[in-house]
């Protein structure tokens, strides 16, 4: 896919800068640079960061962690054309961590909604209607990583067919037949678990 | 048109089926309507999810640009101190997966690469170390786990030792991947004390495991004499409890050199030594005061010993090595050949649908004829449990000759191939799990058997009613808090 704008290297080059002079004006300062890479290349770190560490309600801290990771390395990316690769392998690097941390401090209770945005002055409604998409996402939790992260990709990714199946290693059909997998078995996840809920009711 | 299933229904919800005949069939048939609304519902309800997300993002942006304002200034030629993400950034993806599975070259990378962190080190010490490690072409190392029980109601006190004896080479010289043969016998011995309190050797355990470059692996019980074939070993999914996994997950934890232990005389040769804190390495959860002593041979810059004491409150005390170090020797061939020895059931399990129908066939007909249970065995055996099934269905007495006539005597032993198929899956209890003394095909979500799936590293679960799906160890766990232990993909 053409990128618009400037090219990745051109923004890596702009943000290792240390004076103004030295970039491109359409780049901007380093700063802001950085800053673009960001807006290009987030929604795939978070939904990398997200379907590998399964982790919901540190998505957030997660991509920003990788950036900051990215920032500070920036001198030894070798091929600055390939910084979305490179900071999705930091992304990975990043889920991966906040597994295991997650695995060793099982016994520690964690209310994933506590950290996703929530007004409470939208209404019931619409709490009731947070508290499903809650379901949905602990549900989430459970599909195989694989099927977790093409679920993620497909919808932070806006869609990008192409770009998620690269990620995910698969041809294009490959990647929708995992995503197809993989919305299927979370439905039938969350359908079983509210009949058990009702059972137990 | 028959109904849509559920993934065609996934299709139709995520609108990718546009301009198919799916789509069409929906419109005219209600049940699947009902069926698509929920599917739509949910993709709805991931959609919106994503979405709130996503709002965050220039708060998110700012957030960042902020905290990087506080960063120094990123320079082209910066070197930090080394740490094992800056070594492996120079490797492409499948070398570094490929780094996983050597192991010990990698834990010798990643120790060394921590040894050498220390920053009053010269560089070129570093670089001569990875230049080192990058030219191995094969290694052997024997892995030792010594475990003494604390005495029980008087009895004198239990000593196991488990060793394995691992070789690694890369499929041919000068190949810059990664990628290895890789294979392990594994022994271990109890020393039981007897009444004099002398203690005799008993095998415990025998095995090998063989897993040739990217080729099916197999696992041969020379104890119990069967067999199993397993995928290509990927490294992220080396057991917990091997000594490769251990090595490799050096990798990925944030290890640093605590102490220098100086010169000493180590297997023959003068080694250098290093204490290693290992707080937070997944690979060594409980190792004693998070440390892990290293011992380096200075002349080639690779290691020659690591040891380590697991901290279980004193009992067991659990004492693991890693002896006997050999870098770049000729391996022969036949260490790495997978082939089964003669007589020994294949227990690899079923992976073909016609053979799996097999075996819920037998079961079910089983349930059918017992009031809905399944053969309660210790041990699985097709022939026992065919004659509790002709004893079920009222052939009782010595076999008759108008039996063979009979619809229900011909269903019985139709049944043979599907029940042999369960007891060879069952010799491996390790990697297997049948819970007939507590399921019945009432208990419907209750998990009857499973066994790893081929494919993926997951698990594939039978349910009470016979039902079976692909789940991921974790679940499996939930599912069925027995396999707790047991299970080790996904699980750590």
């Amino acid at each position: 896919m053409e990128t618009i704008g400037p090219k990745d290297a051109e923004l890596v080059a702009a943000a290792l800068a240390t004076t103004r002079h030295t970039v491109e004006p359409a780049v901007g300062c380093p700063r802001e640079a950085f800053g673009q890479l960001y807006d290009r290349h987030a929604r795939k770190v978070r939904a990398v960061v997200a379907g590998v560490s399964g982790d919901w309600s540190a998505v957030e801290d997660m991509t920003q962690e990788s950036f900051l990771r990215a920032y500070r390395n920036l001198g030894r990316l070798r091929e600055p054309q390939k910084f979305g690769s490179w900071v999705v392998g930091i992304a990975r690097q990043v889920g991966r961590e906040r597994r295991r941390s997650l695995r060793r401090d099982r016994h520690v209770f964690h209310d994933p909604r506590s950290t996703v945005v929530a007004d409470s002055t939208d209404g019931e409604a619409a709490v009731h209607q947070r508290d499903e998409w809650q379901r949905v996402i602990e549900r989430l939790a459970e599909l195989p990583a694989e099927e977790r992260m093409a679920v993620h990709l497909h919808f932070f990714a806006q869609r990008n067919a192409q770009e998620a199946a690269e990620l995910v290693g698969l041809s294009r059909s490959g990647f929708y037949a995992l995503l197809q997998r993989a919305v299927a078995r979370l439905t039938s996840l969350v359908a079983s678990r509210e009949t058990r809920v009702k059972t137990r009711r | 048109m028959e109904h849509l299933t559920d993934e065609q229904l996934a299709r139709v919800a995520l609108g990718l089926a546009e301009g198919e005949p799916l789509a069409g069939h929906v419109a005219g048939c209600a049940a699947c309507q009902a069926r698509l609304d929920k599917v739509s519902r949910l993709t709805d309800q991931l959609a919106a999810a994503h979405a709130e997300v996503d709002q965050t993002h220039t708060a998110s942006r700012e957030r960042l640009l902020a905290a990087i304002q506080q960063e120094p200034q990123p320079n082209r030629r910066a070197e930090t101190a080394f740490r094992l993400a800056s070594l492996l950034g120079g490797l492409n993806m499948r070398q570094r997966i490929a780094l996983g599975g050597v192991g010990l070259s990698t834990a010798a990378v990643i120790v060394l690469t921590l040894v050498f962190a220390n920053p009053v080190r010269e560089l070129s010490a570093m670089e001569r170390i990875v230049k080192a490690v990058r030219e191995v072409t094969s290694c052997s190392f024997t892995w030792s786990n010594r475990i003494t029980f604390a005495p029980r109601e008087g009895k004198p006190r239990v000593i196991r030792v488990q060793t394995c004896n691992v070789y690694w080479r890369a499929p041919s010289p000068g190949n810059e991947q990664w990628l290895g043969d890789l294979a392990a016998p594994i022994k271990c011995v109890q020393l039981d004390p007897d009444a004099a309190g002398l203690r005799k050797p008993r095998l415990r355990t025998d095995i090998t495991e063989v897993y040739p470059t990217g080729k099916p692996g197999i696992l041969i019980n020379f104890l119990d004499k069967y067999y199993f074939w397993t995928p290509p070993l990927p490294a992220s999914e080396l057991p917990r409890v091997s000594p490769m996994a251990m090595l490799t997950a050096v990798r990925d934890g944030s290890c640093e050199v605590i102490r220098e232990l100086g010169t000493r005389q180590i297997e023959g040769r003068e080694a250098r030594g290093y204490i290693l804190n290992v707080k937070g390495a997944p690979a060594f959860p409980k190792a004693k005061g998070n440390e892990v002593e290293v011992w380096v041979d200075p002349a080639t810059d690779l290691p020659i010993q690591f040891r380590f004491e697991e901290d279980n409150g004193g009992d067991p005390i659990a004492v693991f090595r890693i002896t006997d170090c050999r870098w770049n020797i000729k391996l022969d061939d036949s260490l790495f050949k997978t082939m089964p020895p003669d007589g020994f059931v294949n227990s690899t399990w079923p992976t073909k649908r016609a053979k799996i129908d097999e075996i819920v066939s037998a079961l079910r007909l089983y349930a059918e004829l017992s009031g809905g249970k399944y053969p309660k065995l210790l041990k699985f055996d097709r022939d026992a449990v065919r004659r509790q099934m002709l004893e079920n269905a009222g052939f009782n007495g010595p076999p008759q000759a108008d039996w063979a006539k009979k619809k229900k005597f011909q269903q019985i032993e139709g049944a043979m191939p599907g029940l042999q198929q369960l007891a060879d899956v069952l010799v491996d209890i390790w990697h297997t799990g049948y819970y007939a003394d507590k399921v019945t095909a009432q208990d419907k979500d209750n998990v009857l058997f499973w066994w790893p799936d081929s494919v993926d590293r997951k698990y594939v679960v039978f349910y009470g009613d016979l039902r079976s799906e692909v789940i991921p160890g974790p679940k499996l766990v939930e599912l069925e808090p027995s396999t707790e232990g047991l299970v080790v993909y996904g699980v750590d």
